[in-house]
């Protein structure tokens, strides 16, 4: 039942995904172009990944802040180590890739073994993670030669799809079925639903934390690769702006901030809507305060829909749901 | 009863959006007049094209003041003009932003960035479609656009610096200059204007000390106080950033030294007004950050346009001091001096 219910609420989001693009579609003659669509497909990447990171702490119960100063701190690594130190792509992206998951290993340190929320844990890192990138970029953009990167951000296949697009479906793909076929990913949905019980039922939960931050700041990389190829350099602030970003598309995809509850199509169905929604209003020519009004809004109308759906919340509901039955 | 309050509550939020989607604020609206008259070369009739004019936080006053300004600009031209941008600091929105711009088919795009690099390679794909891209404000690096349409450089600020200290305490007498940060290069070459000027043109005008504040306002206070206590002979403390005045009034007022000592030098009008409503300033300088707008949207009209302007003195309505360096880099060199008399008249 719990699996119909975010079925039926997915699909619900893809509705509402098509309606808007309908609607966009017939309110500017620009919107519906094909060079429009894949630069809309290819906005959702950065956000996406970000988000994926997101969903996946929030699952367990927690909330990385973190996720994009350790984006940004990317950006910085990969625009010195290639554009600076002239290193070769791979073992660049490798070097970086490795620092990377240390960081996502301190954040799940803090979290599991230390015992910090992880709100706090992941805000003292976001400060951290962003202080490491303005001391090693002495505070300014650090440039990338154009054509090292180009690939992951701004190389489009056939000359027509951007190559991000390809990047990104096959992560969703495999965090998508890790999440919600693979045990190990179960058990972030038990951890989230409640921890006490989870560690009663044998689950390591320290070891589940650990890899709950790993895999989200292996998606900081990916949207730190798309990123800074997208702006031929890297910052250390550059994309600290989206993290309450990500967490207004996992809510809308039907993540629950009480942990326990969501899929990660959900989450990668609220990127599409909040990228589709900035996108029209942009081809509409609708000014950027207002666009907030609007995003604002339909968050607001989806938590209010589904809490039509029950007497409690309607993360609380679902969650009981899902965690009843896991346990 | 709770589902009641979530049908209307959902209700009335839907309505809000179609509202907006419906009757977008797109920044081609009729904009109230303005104190200075563009340059208009034809009638507004049927639009010549788009341009937008883009800036990286849009919610801060210094931008949001130049919005009319920049649209009626590129009305009385014949131009459509989006006025867009990012409320906050958000470069990957601003980007997004720009990409949009260039779907939409946009005829050129006045951008303010953040940084002079990260939105280069969409300006360069905008450049690639046929867009004129003109930065405005900070300058982005050159590959990136057709056009800087700046106001002076920078440096030469120290300039009408030191005329409004003489504005303030006369040709004679002690200064002090609180600057940036101690080690910036340009904010040190500023004050070598400053005090080349005013040796060659204010010899009765001395020097006692330069201090540093760091962009703090806290910093900028007791500074200006440390000031005052260390020489007392001083008239005058000029700022040499836009945010010292404030923090130099602050301390003038604080000392019981209101007509004895002036704050004076660069400002923005809003952090001025205090100083200039109880005396402790009576002369500062800035740009019109309005003006700054109208002069970019003029620029990417020209360049729209075709219009020759070669490298030199430009004959620009509404630009007298108009002038075309090397670079692409266009200057129109008008400081504004701010006084009690019209602070009142300027918002950011």
């Amino acid at each position: 039942m719990p699996r119909l219910n975010k079925k039926i609420e997915n699909l619900g989001l893809i509705l509402l995904f098509v309606v808007l693009f309908i609607f966009f579609a017939f309110s500017s003659k620009h919107f519906a172009s094909l060079t429009n669509i894949m630069s809309l497909f290819a906005q959702m990447v950065e956000l996406g990944f970000l988000t994926l990171g997101m969903a996946v702490s929030m699952l367990s119960g927690g909330m990385d802040l973190s996720i994009g100063a350790l984006g940004s701190l990317g950006t910085v690594l990969l625009a010195v180590f290639i554009g600076q130190k002239g290193w070769p792509l791979l073992p660049a992206i490798l070097l970086v890739f490795l620092l990377m998951l240390l960081a996502g290993l301190l954040n799940g340190f803090l979290v599991a073994y230390l015992k910090i929320q992880s709100m706090l844990a992941t805000l003292g890192t976001q400060s951290l993670f962003t202080g490491i990138g303005l001391v090693i970029s002495k505070g300014i953009t650090v440039r990338v030669p154009e054509e090292s990167m180009r690939i992951f951000g701004r190389h489009l296949v056939f000359g027509v799809i951007p190559f991000q697009i390809l990047l990104f479906i096959p992560v969703v793909i495999a965090v998508g079925i890790y999440i919600s076929r693979s045990i190990s990913g179960r058990q972030i949905y038990l951890v989230g639903c409640n921890e006490e019980a989870a560690r009663f039922t044998g689950i390591n939960v320290k070891r589940t934390l650990m890899k709950v931050y790993l895999l989200s700041a292996a998606m900081a990389f990916f949207a730190a690769l798309v990123f800074s190829s997208r702006i031929s350099s890297g910052r250390a602030d550059v994309l600290n702006s989206k993290v309450l970003e990500t967490v207004t598309a996992a809510v809308f995809g039907g993540v629950s901030t009480l942990g326990g509850v969501g899929t990660i199509g959900g989450a990668v169905l609220g990127v599409a809507i909040i990228t589709i929604v900035s996108n029209g209003l942009d081809m509409m020519n609708v000014s950027q305060f207002l666009q907030q009004v609007i995003v604002g809004s339909l968050l607001l109308i989806t938590l209010a829909l589904r809490n039509l759906k029950g007497k409690t919340s309607p993360f609380v509901a679902l969650r009981n749901k899902v965690c009843r039955r896991i346990q | 009863m709770k589902k009641v309050i979530s049908v209307i509550l959902a209700m009335l939020l839907l309505v809000m959006s179609f509202a907006a989607c419906t009757k977008p604020d797109d920044g081609k609206t009729t904009t109230p007049p303005v104190t200075e008259a563009p340059q208009v070369t034809e009638p507004a009739g049927e639009s010549k094209g788009t341009i937008a004019v883009v800036s990286y936080v849009t919610s801060a006053p210094y931008f949001a003041f130049g919005k009319s300004v920049a649209i009626k600009a590129g009305e009385d031209r014949g131009y459509d003009v989006i006025w867009t941008g990012t409320p906050e600091v958000d470069t990957p929105g601003l980007i997004d932003i720009i990409d949009n711009l260039i779907e939409q088919g946009v005829d050129a795009i006045c951008l303010a960035s953040g940084d002079t690099s990260s939105v280069v390679p969409s300006t360069k794909k905008a450049m690639e479609r046929g867009i004129k891209v003109v930065s405005f404000d900070l300058d982005i690096e050159a590959e990136g656009r057709d056009a800087y349409a700046g106001l002076m450089d920078l440096a030469e600020l120290g300039i009408p610096q030191v005329e409004s200290l003489v504005a303030s305490i006369g040709e004679e007498g002690e200064y002090a200059i609180l600057t940036g940060v101690l080690t910036n290069e340009f904010l040190n070459s500023r004050i070598d204007y400053v005090t080349e000027y005013a040796e060659e043109h204010y010899p009765g005008l001395k020097l006692v000390t330069i201090e540093g504040q760091n962009e703090d306002p806290d910093e900028a206070y007791a500074a200006a106080q440390n000031i005052l206590t260390a020489y007392p002979e001083v008239k005058a403390i000029m700022s040499n950033v836009s945010t010292g005045v404030g923090p130099i009034s602050r301390a003038i007022e604080d000392a019981g030294k209101i007509g004895e000592v002036y704050a004076c030098g660069q400002s923005s009008p809003n952090l001025a007004k205090p100083g200039m409503a109880s005396g402790a300033c009576v002369s500062a300088i800035l740009w019109d950050t309005a003006k700054w707008q109208e002069w970019a949207v003029t620029i990417a009209a020209n360049l729209i346009e075709g219009v020759d302007m070669p490298v030199g003195k430009l004959d620009i309505a509404g630009f007298p001091d108009a002038e075309r360096i090397e670079g692409n880099t266009f200057y129109f060199y008008e400081t504004f001096y701010f006084t009690p008399e019209n602070i009142n008249d300027f918002d950011f």
